[in-house]
């Protein structure tokens, strides 16, 4: 579904990403994975658009989005999940999430996605009128990846899903992403968290200052001993 | 008491003006991020096209009408030949675009319409009625509830409508309002035309007392921004509360107390409330993330 | 070290230079008149970017400072006699005291907030002056003596040339400063305040200092446009000059002293060079409608200001003979 080919990236002048290939598969869950700074944010504002400066090819089924406005992009089929949420803190969950649907032309599918997203999130029908700035972490990271949902994307960038929040509420929310991945939504999943990463996704790139280091299925991965010492804590 | 209330309305009704000033400034600037200088000369541009419409087909409403429309493309040519593409560059960047802009306004002002002074009348052009006492001017209670009308309609198309979650997002978050497929540049232009479509509405409005002249948005523009910082930036709403309360201010100081002192009393409102609450009195302040 | 005193050098041998042709060539009055507006403002200027291109405090009523400069210095010297220099110290000190009230309330403000705080805070300050008869005379307008150094009257070109005296010597003063401890304290706080303040900068000191040098250069500022001129009433402490002045040192060069005059003499020359151009000047009010223009397409195009284009120009020229 994607096709990353040779992509080079800057900030500036800091070279962010050196020539990196990725391929993400219609169906699968892809990972990217590495420490911070080394370009895993980057790669996903590049697919979006947001970057100035990159150069290589984005094939998005097929057609290269390299240029493209972000705008158009999104309507293509890609939403996201930004890094750190950026939920509208101003606006309710409710209108959170059909700001999310603000491509979507037919009312009938707009409120189809809302009771998907209830479905997958409970937790957001309950608090449906509340202000998305009081809601907790968790919440709003559900919150943000419904978002994402409700512009019936054929892909989901998330960027750290993970990031500050207590390890069972990660674990709910990978299994969600497991589910939404198998109900036909691929998934480009950008991770901290290595392990609950590589326990969901089909295949993971490691990627270390702007480089491809690694690349594979995830279970092997898992099993990979340089893997392990590196990113997973050694056990 | 008869003249407290006389003294009220008409505070309400210079009021109305500030609020919708001040309601089409911080429209521009919580979407597009820049503080627009001209828009008090982009008003009295307008208004001096609706002065020759009306001279010429002497039918008022038509006149209002095709001024509107003129100040909505203005506000649209404006933002995107002077503003779009300096969307990068900083706010004191855009400050000064918008000040190149009101030049080239005033500039062509002087070339459309000259240099004179035209006499514009009232929107309702009846006698004054009188309840209990209280001397009632038909065109000040039509100014405050078109105002409080606009508002309303206002409210309802950003709470209520798609539209109106795109002006939010971007005003709150451009960034992730893209992500979200939400056209950016569309709630900028809309965003100049409503502005100026409502300052075009106060120019026309306020003209009968200011005459139809260069300078006549002076007091209403400088008096939109201590509007627009006492009610709070913040909010959409905030401005226009703030607009209501210096127009009744300005009144009540400028009866009771003193005329050449009134200005600088509102003005002294302005930095008490700078002091105690540098956010306005309905607003938030945020706090920048480091 | 060695590269402030050649700055100094050269600041001062261009100033020399200035001063023989402005001795030699028989300029026109009103020639004589402009340049020295240019200078008036270019002090103003130069106070200005420290507040802005340095300490990062976007202020929008900057006029404020000027023209109770220019109130003080006539007061000082119409109504209370005192000498022309010691007039035009005052009019700088003065304003220091209103500097410090609008430094207070910049204190709980950033960015947007602060600009238009600032906005209101000159047209407050304009009100004042319409207001409070007794200092400003009003709308019927204050005047002022001719400026006398030792007994001599100083007008036409002699002005003139006091003017670059004393605007070398500020513009000196200010690159002292931007060169110390201060400066690098301003430039840590305009680009991060928290990550200033983590370094253990004062935060409130250094805005309340650079709120008040850009006062002392706008008062003194005023005290020069009074004798100037001679006369003044409140319409032109407005918001317009205040733009003004920010357009001057953005279009000069943020964080140049030399940008700031340069600027300065942009704003001031810009509608004099218009009314040259042969079938523009037909057209009424073309010179701000060109004005105008041009602004906006320098703002656009060259946002670091006119001096990063000259030097980079001067760069290629150099260049190219080596």
């Amino acid at each position: 579904m994607i096709k990353i080919s040779n992509l080079n990236a800057k900030y500036g002048y800091v070279n962010a990403l050196k020539g990196i290939d990725i391929v993400v598969k219609k169906g699968q869950i892809v990972t990217l994975l590495g420490a911070n700074g080394a370009g895993k944010t980057t790669t996903l504002r590049c697919i979006l658009g947001l970057l100035e400066t990159y150069s290589g090819e984005i094939l998005f089924k097929g057609e290269n989005i390299i240029g493209k406005k972000v705008e158009d992009i999104v309507k293509g089929g890609i939403m996201s999940s930004p890094e750190g949420r950026n939920v509208f803190g101003s606006l309710s969950v409710k209108e959170n999430l059909l700001a999310g649907a603000y491509t979507i032309k037919s009312k009938q599918q707009t409120l189809d996605n809302l009771n998907k997203v209830y479905e997958y999130f409970p937790i957001l029908l309950e608090r449906k009128n509340q202000m998305a700035g009081t809601l907790s972490g968790g919440e709003q990271q559900m919150l943000s990846i419904g978002r994402a949902l409700m512009g019936s994307p054929e892909i989901l960038l998330l960027d750290e899903p993970s990031l500050g929040l207590a390890p069972l509420i990660v674990r709910d929310i990978f299994r969600i992403i497991q589910e939404i991945n198998k109900e036909g939504t691929t998934v480009l999943l950008v991770e901290q968290n290595a392990m609950q990463a590589l326990k969901i996704s089909d295949y993971a790139y490691v990627l270390e200052t702007g480089k491809i280091v690694h690349e594979g299925n995830s279970k092997e991965l898992i099993e990979d001993d340089k893997i392990k010492n590196a990113y997973l804590g050694g056990n | 008491m008869t003249i407290f209330l006389q003294n009220i309305i008409s505070g309400l009704e210079t009021g109305a003006l500030y609020a919708l000033a001040a309601l089409g400034l911080v429209l521009i600037f919580r979407t597009s991020d820049v503080i627009n200088f001209a828009q008090g000369d982009i008003a009295m541009f307008s208004t001096f096209f609706g002065y020759r419409v009306f001279e010429k087909y002497m039918s008022y409403p038509f006149a209002v009408i095709l001024a509107l429309l003129f100040a909505v493309g203005l506000g649209y040519i404006l933002e995107r030949l002077f503003l779009r593409k300096a969307l990068k560059l900083g706010i004191i960047n855009k400050i000064i675009i918008t000040m190149g802009m009101l030049m080239v306004i005033q500039g062509l002002t002087v070339i459309f319409f000259g240099t004179e002074d035209y006499y514009l009348r009232k929107a309702i052009e009846m006698d004054n009625f009188n309840i209990a006492g209280v001397i009632i001017q038909p065109n000040a209670l039509f100014i405050i509830f078109l105002t409080l009308g606009i508002v309303i309609i206002f409210n309802y198309l950003l709470k209520k409508t798609k539209f109106g979650i795109a002006i939010r997002t971007t005003a709150e978050d451009e960034e992730t309002a893209r992500l979200m497929g939400i056209p950016v540049g569309k709630v900028y232009s809309r965003s100049w035309m409503i502005a100026t479509a409502l300052g075009a509405l106060a120019g026309i409005l306020v003209a009968p007392k200011t005459q139809v002249s260069i300078s006549m948005m002076l007091d209403i523009h400088l008096k939109s921004f201590i509007a627009a910082v006492v009610g709070g930036f913040s909010s959409f709403f905030g401005p226009v509360a703030g607009g209501f309360l210096i127009g009744v201010a300005d009144n009540l100081v400028g009866y009771y107390w003193s005329l050449d002192w009134k200005t600088a009393i509102v003005y002294g409102i302005l930095l008490i409330t700078l002091i105690i609450k540098p956010a306005g009195i309905f607003g938030k302040v945020v706090r920048k993330k480091v | 070290m060695i590269k402030i005193q050649s700055k100094v050098i050269k600041t001062i041998i261009l100033a020399i230079i200035g001063i023989i042709i402005v001795g030699i060539v028989p300029f026109k009055t009103s020639s004589i008149t402009i340049l020295s507006t240019v200078l008036i403002y270019g002090i103003a200027a130069m106070g200005y970017n420290v507040l802005l291109g340095y300490a990062g405090q976007i202020s929008l009523g900057h006029a404020a400072f000027i023209g109770l400069g220019a109130y003080v210095s006539a007061y000082a010297t119409d109504v209370m006699g005192i000498p022309f220099l010691g007039a035009v110290l005052l009019s700088g000190i003065v304003p220091i005291i209103l500097g410090l009230i609008l430094g207070g309330v910049a204190l709980r403000l950033e960015g947007h907030y602060l600009a238009i705080a600032t906005l209101g805070f000159g047209v407050t300050v304009q009100q004042l002056f319409k207001v409070l008869k007794n200092f400003t005379n009003g709308f019927a307008g204050r005047i002022a003596p001719s400026a006398y150094i030792f007994g001599i009257k100083i007008k036409g070109v002699g002005y003139l040339v006091m003017l670059i005296i004393i605007t070398t010597f500020l513009a000196i003063a200010i690159e002292n400063i931007l060169n110390t401890k201060t400066g690098r304290a301003f430039v840590a706080m305009r680009d991060s305040e928290h990550a200033a303040k983590a370094m253990g900068i004062d935060i409130v000191k250094y805005k309340l200092i650079a709120f008040s040098i850009s006062a002392f250069y706008a008062g003194i500022a005023g005290s020069l446009y009074m004798h100037l001129v001679k006369y003044t009433q409140p319409d032109v402490w407005g918001t317009v000059l205040s733009i003004n002045i920010l357009a001057m040192v953005v279009i000069g060069g943020l964080t140049s002293v030399g940008g700031s005059i340069l600027g300065a003499a942009f704003i001031v020359l810009m509608p004099h060079l218009v009314a040259g151009i042969p079938y523009v000047n037909t057209i009424p009010s073309a010179s701000i409608i060109v004005t105008g223009i041009v602004i906006v397409i320098i703002i656009r195009f060259m946002p670091m200001g006119l001096i990063t284009f000259l030097n980079r120009f001067k760069r290629r020229v150099t260049n190219v003979r080596s």
